[in-house]
């Protein structure tokens, strides 16, 4: 089991900084703060629940990641209050920046 | 009829995805198998048709093997004394006791899962009436260093899910709190 974890967690705490970062960024000052709380929050649920359907369920992994997106644009728009564009562009930029990274760094290790 | 079999199974290479090629966020998992048989089924040649390499391939007692990864496999039991057909003729239902490999090849997994071989073992129970029985004897899981896997390796996993949809909950709450009355002034 911990060995499970400790294979994991890399990809977690990745995908933690990298969301937060463009969250943190595209976030309005003053709200910053509250963004990021989110943003880790809800990726603290979608991640590990996307990996386990995909590691027992063999879910196709884009599948997965686009549900992932629609569940964050939602998670957005309830805990920020703002508007659905507004959401819906934070979730959006985050997802395809850590996506495009996971995708560079998997397609390095495997070759 | 052989040709046109052959031809289809070109066009439908042609127009699948490699099989190799994996879906990002995966990688490649090595998954054998191994075919164990009481002895009285000695005088029996256990045949793989296709086997991994696309031909007839003659199954060793407790040797891993692979299964096909283009065509389903079937496992056929072949009298020792029998002639067996060319290597890149398959061999057909019918013809001889057979059975379909009971085990979901497991070929790929999530890249954060330290899963990287299985070991299925399977057991010919008996042969009889133009059919195999198979029996899963046990199946293996290890990691990239040979330790073996547990059944619960999920479990850490959905432990930090719990977490997050408990952070979530507590965040909505609070953000759903009304505001406290300013203090009044004295």
């Amino acid at each position: 089991m911990i060995a499970t974890l400790l294979s994991y967690l890399p990809w977690l705490l990745l995908t933690l900084v990298l969301e937060g970062a463009i969250v943190v960024a595209a976030a309005p000052r003053g709200h910053r703060s509250s963004a990021l709380r989110a943003c880790l929050a809800l990726n603290l649920l979608t991640h590990p629940t996307a990996t386990l359907l995909s590691w027992r369920w063999h879910i196709d992994p884009l599948a997965l990641a686009l549900l992932e997106f629609l569940f964050e644009w939602l998670g957005y728009r309830q805990l920020l209050d703002t508007p659905t564009s507004r959401s819906l562009r934070l979730a959006f930029s985050a997802n395809l920046f850590s996506g495009a990274v996971h995708f560079a760094l998997w397609f390095g290790l495997l070759h | 009829m052989r040709r046109l079999v052959a031809a289809s199974f070109g066009w439908w290479l042609a127009a699948s995805p490699p099989p190799d090629l994996l879906p990002p966020g995966t990688k490649s998992v090595k998954h054998e198998l191994v075919l164990e048989w009481a002895e009285a089924l000695d005088g029996t040649r256990f045949v793989l048709s296709p086997g991994l390499r696309m031909g007839n391939q003659i199954l060793n007692r407790k040797e891993p093997f692979r299964l096909s990864r283009t065509v389903r496999s079937r496992l056929y039991a072949i009298p020792a004394e029998a002639t067996l057909p060319k290597r890149d003729e398959w061999l057909s239902e019918g013809t001889w006791p057979s059975c379909e490999i009971p085990v979901r090849e497991v070929r790929s997994t999530g890249a954060g899962h330290p899963l990287a071989s299985v070991l299925t073992t399977l057991r010919v129970a008996k042969v009889e009436n133009g059919e195999i029985l198979l029996e899963r004897v046990a199946e293996v899981r290890r990691d990239a260093d040979g330790n073996e896997l547990g059944d619960l390796e999920w479990l850490p996993v959905a432990g930090l899910a719990l977490l997050g949809a408990a952070w979530l909950w507590q965040i909505d709450r609070r953000r759903r709190r009304p505001a406290p009355p300013e203090a009044m002034p004295q």
